[in-house]
């Protein structure tokens, strides 16, 4: 791999935690204990987001996190009582929402020129198959979450 | 400010929710809250509740949904004459400056990206009320 691949990837992965701390930080009102390139979580995650982008840049993103970060994040989201928490389906809806939050500020802060179209996102229950490229293993003050970025490489 | 009548479209309840519950924390009067999935159910949704005496004040819009995007849904309202002076804000994850510069020429007046605040919203929808 080049030095400036190499480079490039660095700024990703430092762009993908941003944004996902801003997402976080922002409208879950929780926050990042520690960043990786792997986190103590157990393996596979039970429940993975994916969405696709396309337009100046094509790739793919990958978000990955346990039960605990999935009815936490949820449940702030949408504001439910904690004691009853929210339903499966409201937790899937949340993730799909916070997968595409997450992707959309990665694009915007790493491809600010950039026009692109996302995919809706897609819920796989459980976590499927690894993604080549960035990744970022992340602990939350709630449970863990995996990031992945694939960036097509662009024709010569 | 007056009591609003607002639309909200996004495909994901989970965000209709949060901006339904953001607007209340937001402590704008709102007195009618529609939703829709898409463009084309929210096209719907104008056609029957932005009538004479009863107006439409505000929608807000996603641009990524299934169906009908957000700017095919905001070209097809400035396209109505009857329509075409409701304000649009949009809150999308999509902040890129080719994306806003776009929306801005197809008519809509407000842009969020996400994340985005209770207060932002809130100021964002009395500066485009004001600018009425």
């Amino acid at each position: 791999m080049t030095e400036q691949l190499l480079q490039r990837d660095v700024e990703m992965a430092t762009e993908l935690v941003g944004a996902a701390r801003d997402v976080l930080n922002v409208m879950f009102f929780t926050d990042i204990l520690e960043e990786g390139d792997e986190c103590a979580c157990p393996k596979p995650f039970p429940l993975q987001v994916r969405v696709s982008f396309s337009g100046d840049q094509a790739g793919e993103f990958r978000m990955a996190v346990d039960e605990v970060a999935a009815g936490s994040l949820a449940g702030s989201f949408l504001g439910t009582d904690p004691v009853t928490g929210p339903t499966a389906e409201e937790t899937d809806q949340v993730m799909g929402e916070l997968g595409n939050m997450i992707c959309g500020a990665f694009l915007s802060r790493f491809e600010k020129e950039g026009l692109f179209a996302l995919s809706s996102p897609e819920v796989v229950r459980p976590e499927q198959g690894e993604l080549p490229g960035v990744h970022r293993g992340l602990e939350l003050m709630d449970g863990f979450m995996d990031l992945r970025v694939y960036w097509e490489p662009q024709p010569q | 400010m007056q009591s609003l009548r607002i639309l909200i479209v996004d495909d994901s309840p989970a965000m209709r929710a949060y901006v339904r519950r953001t607007v209340q924390l937001a402590s704008l009067p709102v007195k009618n809250v529609f939703e829709a999935g898409n463009g084309l159910e929210a096209l719907e949704v104008v056609a029957k509740e932005n009538r004479e005496p009863n107006k439409l004040d505000l929608i807000f819009a996603d641009l990524n949904m299934p169906v009908m995007n957000g700017e095919e849904f905001v070209t097809k309202l400035r396209e109505d004459e009857r329509d075409a002076k409701v304000p649009i804000l949009i809150i999308s994850t999509d902040a890129t400056q080719k994306r806003v510069m776009r929306l801005r020429e197809l008519g809509a007046q407000g842009y969020i990206s996400k994340p985005c605040q209770p207060e932002m919203i809130r100021l964002k929808v009395q500066q485009i009320l004001g600018e009425e």
